[in-house]
């Protein structure tokens, strides 16, 4: 016979990612419960709900109203990254021993067109050990998976456009193998050749950077929101995932 | 049409289709205490009401592509899962004809009856309580709004505001005015804040903070006079429509003495 347990559940969001963020809360914490750690050396300039800008303090994150939906009102809230923006979230967890796919919304403010600009890492903050990203080599988007030793790319065949409403979705296998897609202003997801096999053993470190490669290679671009689930996920999967 | 979502999932891609969405269009329940008054006639009436929890009672019918017992049985487990075991659910309202809405809420009870011959039955009906602590709506997005500027742009229940004040500022202070003119929400604070530190004015938790170069310390010694924590309150401004995706809206005049954001969520009653 199993007993039930002794209390009931409290009442509280349970989660079903790994990790979720989401600007619309003015909070660098994710809702997931991983505290963020967020930095910015000099001061910012960042958009409200009229268009009207702002100095953004030394420290402060420059949150920004931004068009989501296309109709040209600013009606959501994003986290401007880029220049000495810094933000991670430690990743509870060994992420790598499952299969995980990570989905980002974003308005393209310009990283794509500057090489090694970074959406997103997972790894160390000196970039030492293996990792996995999503950056630009100025034409597209890719995602790369280093190991320690050897790397390898899933590559997009297109770029946005700035002001564009994009969506990435990677998905990271066990086996190493990884693959990116690419939704445009609410457009079908494109997707790139998915990667073949490279061995796994751990990443550098199990904190995920959004906006830069640890300390380095910032890509400017007004995040939205962030998902990290276990298992390969779709879009739908994605976007509906709590 | 008005389409429902749960944790953003519709609730269509679950086979489960509303008919009856109970009071979700209703104001949640205000009541004023009252006091009788000794050996008279009728009581006196309190100021503040206490307002809410709001329920929503969903009703429809489970159906799937399949129409087979098996799927709706799949499905049935795939309802009770998504509803059931998420703990504190977000519910959100998007319809063509006014602002998406959002609130949170918990099952409270969810009854669902197949009908039909139990060897044929395809299809359930489905009833979903839900129990909502809060009593407004939210917009399912903020609003952040940049001073020096003139209005703020509310829904039709009253926000919860958190201000954010840069430096470099000395003594700032905030002022939100109803249309006779008269302050109704004000705070002022004693301090210097440099070109590196901000002032953080939480009005749902009640705290304020002094942020140095990303260094935290309690601020609330700063606060010289005011009314702390305030709420944005439509009732104090002008009520208009500007258009249809927008919905109606509550413009409310403030003053700022410096640079300063406001973060809010618009609510709606």
């Amino acid at each position: 016979m199993t007993l039930p347990p002794l209390f009931g559940s409290t009442l509280t969001r349970r989660a079903r990612s790994f990790l979720h963020w989401r600007a619309d809360r003015f909070d660098v914490n994710a809702l997931t419960g991983q505290t963020g750690t967020f930095s910015r050396a000099g001061t910012a300039s960042a958009l409200d709900f009229a268009g009207t800008s702002a100095t953004i303090v030394h420290s402060a994150p420059a949150w920004q109203m931004e068009d989501w939906d296309g109709d040209s009102s600013r009606e959501s809230v994003a986290l401007l990254m880029g220049g000495s923006n810094r933000l991670w979230w430690p990743m509870i967890g060994s992420l790598g021993s499952d299969n995980f796919t990570v989905y980002v919304e974003f308005v393209e403010r310009g990283a794509v067109g500057v090489n090694s600009a970074h959406v997103l890492f997972v790894g160390k903050n000196d970039v030492t050990g293996a990792y996995f990203q999503i950056a630009s080599n100025t034409s597209a988007y890719y995602a790369g998976f280093y190991n320690g030793t050897s790397t390898v790319t899933s590559l997009l065949g297109a770029a946005p456009s700035t002001g564009n409403r994009v969506a990435l979705r990677a998905t990271f296998e066990t086996d190493g193998k990884i693959q990116l897609f690419q939704s445009i202003n609410g457009a079908a997801e494109t997707s790139a050749t998915k990667s073949s096999a490279l061995t796994f053993s751990g990443f550098g470190d199990n904190r995920l950077y959004l906006g830069s490669a640890g300390d380095f290679e910032p890509g400017t671009n007004a995040f939205l929101r962030l998902r990290v689930s276990l298992g390969l996920r779709s879009a739908a999967e994605m976007q509906a995932t709590w | 049409m008005a389409d429902w979502y749960v944790n953003g999932l519709a609730l269509s891609a679950l086979g489960l289709y509303l008919e009856d969405a109970g009071d979700s269009r209703s104001l949640a329940p205000a009541k004023y205490p009252l006091t009788p008054l000794y050996k008279r006639a009728g009581a006196v009436g309190g100021v503040l009401p206490e307002v809410g929890p709001r329920v929503l009672t969903l009703r429809g019918k489970l159906v799937t592509s399949a129409n087979t017992v098996t799927a709706r049985v799949q499905a049935e487990d795939m309802v009770k899962d998504w509803l059931a075991n998420a703990g504190l659910l977000t519910i959100e309202l998007r319809d063509d004809i006014a602002p998406a809405r959002e609130i949170d809420g918990y099952v409270e009870q969810l009854t669902i009856q197949p009908f039909g011959h139990p060897l044929l039955a395809v299809a359930a009906t489905v009833d979903c309580r839900i129990v909502c602590p809060e009593a407004y709506w939210r917009a399912p997005q903020g609003t952040l709004v940049h001073t020096p500027g003139a209005w703020l742009p509310l829904g039709t229940a009253p926000s919860t505001p958190l201000l954010r004040i840069h430096g470099p500022s000395t003594n700032p202070s905030f002022s939100v005015y109803d249309l006779a003119n008269t302050v109704r929400a004000s705070v002022s604070f004693t301090v210097t804040l440099t070109s590196s530190e901000y002032l953080d004015v939480d009005c749902a938790t009640g705290v304020i903070t002094k942020v140095s170069s990303g260094t935290r310390t309690n601020g609330i010694s700063l606060l010289t006079s005011g009314t702390f924590p305030f709420v944005l309150d439509p009732a104090w401004g002008h009520p208009y429509r500007r258009n249809v995706a927008e919905g109606l809206t509550s413009q409310v005049r403030y003053s700022a003495s410096d640079t300063m954001q406001l973060f809010f969520v618009r609510r709606y009653a």
